[in-house]
């Protein structure tokens, strides 16, 4: 049975150590936030008073926070909330980049040249400000909504996903086999969803494994100002250094919250080079 | 039957750079008629592969400007709408390139891509499209069902030029334009390919519009010959009467820089000196080629020469006395 140029890749992907240790690590970290929380019944929001800011023990892996709550529940249901946000984000941005890059790029000249400077003029925008300006007002009428998030962060990243996208189409426009099936009669709507995009599929995939990170790091960071709407490991991270201080630190509640975004972080990043050099062996881009 | 199955007249095509324009063809008129192999003739820039996207309408407009009149049977394509040219693309006139390595999708395997073509045109799908590829398969010498499932990295280039050449043949076209097909072929792969190329002309009496530089090629395979120079035709001729006795210095420096197996080895290739023109819109002052023209005389300063009749269907753009072309020649 032949083999797609697809499965291939995948192929090359599977023999990349570093892609499938990152891979696994990242399974088992989704595995755990997604289902352990339900599995144990642990509630991230019960207090115990009488158990403050214990360190780690057989009865809490992880240790507690300052008002008693098992840390082991709040990072795995933290977790959650930024792995959703990297997920959803990503979702929303690869949609609007790659429509708006592939029209731009497919059709070039002056309708690609208005799009772009859009996309220019947007990039020229301060984003963190704009991301918090969204945040703010929505954060009035959506409380605990997470839908602000999603947005915010999305409609901040497609503009590279835009920019990626629209060079490639539009190199690939010009190649000799989309130049061929226009010449054997076949429409625009057909040449670009049947020949252009499945070529820039790859290539889409490694940026949309690249972006995953960078929105975590965002919404982290979002979170650590306080501008965040749910339990994330970066309001961890931030409750985590609250604690620290010369005098007495409570290492714990900053060491697995930081470890757990760092790992995940880490894992992303080397699947998504695992699967650029996969799906581009000969490094074009 | 003499009436033309294509019919090129004052072709013009200007493209409007932000500087000036560039005229790459210009009032070109010619041809081609039904089962006829007709070679379009020349170096790299002079307009050949711009005259034939003309003919499928592929310069997108407003960058270029495309005007005179193309005629395929009873149909202008020249102003032709979108749908028009789609319904003519790849079923009446189709087109094979260059690079077969860059001609097919990598993403799809040989049989989605033949299928698409069927689809389109013939609304043929399910067992009758498979019996069509098949068919069309094995006339292009590419027996065996496993073809069809293949993705095109798994075939060499002389088997994807054939999958290109079935794709383009799949609707029975009347015009098949080959834009240097042989080019990026090893010689053997090129003669064979060739030979598929005479043999379909034969059986289909299907017309081939060839555009190459290579006049080794030209020779092996085209009936009629039209040179072109900086967008002009400079010289039209039956393909034995143009390699015997090339009635523009043009052709003439073209032949001599071309290796031959009958002429003894020892003797030196002539390259021609310069380079062409820079193309504008502008009327000419003088002959386009005499500045490289080692037959250049005073005469070819004023004003470019017409194209006129040498005799028969013979045509040329040149004031050189004829008797001064064909002297030291049988």
């Amino acid at each position: 049975m032949s083999k797609s140029p697809f499965q291939l890749a995948m192929q090359r992907l599977l023999h990349n150590r570093m892609a499938i240790l990152g891979g696994l690590l990242l399974a088992l970290i989704a595995f755990g936030c997604v289902f352990l929380p339900v599995l144990l019944k642990l509630d991230p929001n019960l207090t115990q008073p009488a158990l403050r800011n214990q360190p780690p023990s057989a009865r809490f892996l992880f240790g507690t926070d300052g008002l008693g709550r098992d840390l082991v529940a709040r990072v795995l249901v933290g977790g959650r909330t930024s792995l959703l946000v990297g997920l959803a984000a990503t979702a929303v941005s690869v949609l609007v980049g790659v429509a708006y890059g592939a029209l731009a790029g497919f059709y070039g000249g002056k309708i690609d040249e208005a799009m772009m400077r859009l996309v220019d003029f947007m990039y020229g925008l301060p984003y963190m400000f704009l991301v918090i300006l969204i945040m703010l007002m929505f954060s009035e009428t959506a409380r605990g909504d997470m839908l602000p998030v999603f947005l915010a962060l999305g409609l901040v990243q497609w503009l590279t996903m835009a920019r990626i996208v629209r060079g490639q189409v539009l190199a690939l426009r010009r190649q000799e086999f989309v130049l061929a099936a226009e010449l054997l009669g076949v429409s625009d709507a057909r040449l670009l969803i049947r020949h252009v995009l499945p070529n820039v599929f790859g290539v889409i995939m490694v940026y949309a494994t690249l972006m995953v990170p960078s929105v975590i790091i965002l919404e982290s960071f979002l979170s650590f100002l306080g501008l965040g709407v749910a339990l994330s490991w970066g309001q961890l991270v931030s409750d985590g250094i609250a604690v620290i201080n010369p005098i007495r630190s409570y290492w714990w509640i900053l060491l697995w919250p930081s470890s757990f975004l760092g790992i995940t972080l880490i894992s992303l990043n080397f699947l998504g080079d695992g699967l650029r050099d996969a799906l581009d062996p000969k490094g074009k881009t | 039957m003499n009436e033309e199955l294509l019919r090129v007249r004052d072709l013009s095509v200007t493209f409007a750079t932000r500087e000036r324009s560039v005229r790459a063809v210009d009032h070109v008129s010619f041809d081609v008629r039904p089962g006829e192999v007709v070679g379009l003739v020349g170096e790299s820039g002079c307009g050949k592969s711009v005259t034939s996207l003309s003919i499928l309408g592929l310069h997108e407009q407003p960058a270029a400007r495309v005007t005179g009149s193309i005629r395929l049977g009873e149909r202008e394509l020249v102003g032709a709408s979108r749908a028009e040219l789609r319904e003519v693309r790849g079923n009446r006139v189709s087109m094979i390139f260059q690079d077969p390595l860059t001609s097919l999708n990598p993403y799809l395997r040989v049989e989605e891509q033949l299928a698409e073509v069927l689809e389109l045109h013939k609304n043929l799908r399910g067992p009758a499209a498979r019996a069509r590829m098949l068919e069309i398969l094995s006339q292009v010498g590419i027996p065996g069902e496993e073809r069809l499932r293949a993705y095109p990295h798994q075939l060499s280039g002389g088997m994807r030029q054939r999958i290109c050449i079935a794709m383009a043949l799949l609707c029975g076209p009347e015009l098949l334009i080959a834009d240097e097909p042989t080019t990026m072929l090893d010689v053997t792969i090129q003669a064979q390919i060739l030979e598929l190329l005479r043999a379909l002309r034969l059986e289909r009496k299907m017309s081939i519009l060839f555009i190459t530089h290579d006049l080794g090629v030209v020779s092996e395979i085209c009936d009629r010959v039209i040179v072109m120079y900086a967008g002009r035709v400079v010289e039209q001729a039956r393909t034995r009467e143009l390699l015997q006795t090339p009635l523009h210095p043009y052709t003439e420096a073209l032949l001599q820089s071309t290796p031959r197996v009958d002429v003894p080895r020892g003797g030196s290739l002539h390259p021609i000196g310069g380079l062409p023109p820079r193309l504008s819109a502008d009327r000419l002052e003088e002959c386009a080629f005499a500045p490289r023209c080692p037959r250049a005389r005073e005469g070819c300063r004023n004003g470019e020469p017409a194209l006129s009749s040498a005799g028969g269907e013979r045509l040329r753009r040149c004031i050189v006395p004829l008797a001064e072309m064909t002297a030291g020649r049988s």
